[in-house]
């Protein structure tokens, strides 16, 4: 399996787990991902102390931290969600782009899907703008200049972003 | 004159003397300008990144730095659509009813440069592109009749409205490919996922139907970005990620390369292309202004403190302006004394050289937060030849 299959497969089984039939998203297949779930109450609250998660090291409010090697914008991480949680009253976007980044813990890539935090004004802190991998926009997948809270109810009012771990890149 | 009437004359003008000096009242005014603009004068525009409901665009006399006047964008503004006469321009713009929610109006405005006065708001289908400006996201045709708008939903489609008539002529679905770069009055080429190239051909009424399509211009490895110039009436010159460059033409039946070289050469030493807005074309002197940086291929979107000059009728560097600060974008005006524009992301000045020596003339500060996409005075597409 190439490592395009394995993102695809990831995507696509996150997609059909986390998006109803209705959405925008059923045409979209691999450009869904899972921060669309809520994330859990106990991943807030840890966020607020913005330590890396167990198994991972640096400081996921700083631009160096490794699951930002693809991401532009504001980290949620300084603006009252973590790299898995949205600020509160936020709306996190349904669909988004993807990057490939290698945790140095254990040296494994992984797939990080960067969902924005939409419905309330720029948050301003902690910009960051990273572009490894990153696509053109005429592959949006991968581009990180498109604005992706065009996908929620909120509409394109863009808040921060996040770095959600989906999966090991294999 | 006696010498005590003398002394009364003096003292009476003494004394008259200070109402005379005294400020007169004065009627409050506008300000006009010229009918066109002028060759030196350049639009900034600013996305306004950490405010994005309040873009903008800045007008700017460079042979002054004399910030002329400006107008309002809306959220995530991208940039002008500039009439290749240089009196009118569309402003697309996108609005939410409550500022930061509510319902989402995207709309075209009108504006003649000798004002800058909204005019004509032609309400558009709300799915314009949202994100970083890029020069395809929107434009005018050559004629500059109709307004072309990039939608991104994230199915892709293109928006049409005819300007003179104030209408919206139809939004035409592009499944695959997007952005919008021009070939002639009535014909543009997008870019496709696949690394292909599209056309598509509009009617006289404005109508775009499908046009030809190239196999794969570029390698997946080796991507061409957005950040596209137009070198010619039916060409555009793009850039990959390691800075080989492809000159498209779209004047035929579907786009195909008619050039390719590598910018930085068999040893380029990590030199390369990068930033927002990193190259500019002279028409009439052939020339091409890239900004170069060293950094491996994440860096394509980071700043440079070079530009390389190369005639491209000989693809040979003659030039480099060490520029005094970095640049994510950069323009030329298009006369025959062309000054070089320079602005960085993030840094709210615009840096003013001129082009032919490299020597740096004036900066305008204090120019609005995260400024993007430079638009010089335009120039007529026929004088651009092919």
């Amino acid at each position: 399996m190439t490592r395009l299959d394995r993102i695809a497969e990831i995507l696509a089984r996150q997609a059909a787990r986390a998006i109803s039939r209705r959405s925008i998203l059923g045409r979209l297949g691999a450009l869904a991902s899972a921060a669309s779930l809520p994330a859990l109450p106990v991943a807030r609250a840890s966020a607020q102390a913005a330590k890396a998660p167990p198994g991972e090291t640096g400081d996921p409010a700083s631009c160096d931290y490794w699951r930002y090697c693809a991401i532009d914008g504001f980290l949620c991480s300084c603006c009252g969600g973590s790299v898995s949680s949205c600020p509160p009253g936020t709306e996190p976007s349904p669909i988004t782009w993807v990057g490939t980044c290698r945790n140095p813990a254990d040296g494994k890539d992984y797939v990080i899907s960067y969902n924005d935090c939409c419905g309330k004004a720029a948050c301003g802190r902690c910009i960051c703008n990273r572009n490894e991998g990153d696509t053109p926009v005429y592959q949006p997948q991968g581009a990180n200049d498109i604005n992706w809270c065009l996908g929620t109810q909120s509409g394109i009012v863009y808040n921060c972003s996040t770095a959600v771990v989906l999966g090991a890149a294999g | 004159m006696s010498r005590l009437s003398l002394i009364a004359l003096c003292a009476a003008i003494a004394l008259v003397a200070p109402a005379r000096a005294e400020l007169q009242a004065e009627q409050l005014s506008v300000e006009t300008l010229p009918e066109k603009l002028p060759a030196h004068w350049v639009w900034v525009n600013d996305v306004a990144f950490f405010n994005m409901a309040d873009g903008r665009a800045y007008l700017i006399d460079a042979d002054n730095g004399r910030f002329v006047g400006m107008v309002s964008g809306g959220y995530g503004h991208g940039s002008l659509g500039l009439d290749p006469r240089g009196d009118r321009f569309v402003v697309p713009a996108t609005f939410y009813s409550r500022g930061s929610r509510g319902d989402r109006t995207d709309v075209l405005t009108l504006y003649e440069t000798k004002n800058l006065t909204p005019g004509t708001e032609i309400i558009i289908p709300a799915k314009k592109f949202s994100g970083i400006p890029f020069v395809g996201n929107s434009t005018l045709t050559d004629d500059g009749r109709f307004a072309l708008i990039y939608n991104f939903t994230p199915e892709q489609s293109v928006t049409v409205a005819n300007l003179d008539k104030g209408a919206v002529v139809g939004e035409f679905q592009t499944p695959g490919c997007g952005l919008i770069y021009p070939v002639g009055p009535r014909r543009f080429m997008m870019q496709c996922g696949d690394g292909s190239m599209q056309l598509a051909l509009m009617d006289a009424e404005g109508k775009v139907t499908p046009g030809g399509v190239s196999k794969p211009l570029w390698t997946q490895e080796d991507l061409a970005t957005e950040k596209a110039v137009r070198v010619g009436e039916s060409r555009w010159m793009f850039f990959t990620y390691n800075s080989q460059v492809f000159i498209v033409d779209g004047a035929g039946k579907e786009p195909r390369v008619v050039d390719q070289w590598s910018l930085v050469g068999p040893n380029p030493d990590g030199w390369r292309v990068g930033g927002l807005q990193p190259s500019a074309y002279h028409t009439a002197q052939g020339r091409l202004y890239v900004l170069m940086h060293q950094g491996g291929p994440e860096t394509r979107k980071d700043p440079g403190k070079q530009v390389w000059v190369f005639d491209l009728r000989t693809r040979k560097k003659i030039q480099q302006i060490d520029l005094e600060t970095t640049a994510t974008s950069i323009a030329v005006s298009q006369d025959a004394k062309p000054l070089l524009y320079a602005t960085e992301f993030g840094v709210p000045t615009l840096n003013i050289y001129d082009a032919a020596s490299g020597k740096k003339l004036r900066a305008v500060d204090q120019l609005g937060q995260t400024l993007t996409v430079i638009q010089p005075a335009p120039v007529q597409p026929a004088a651009m030849g092919r």
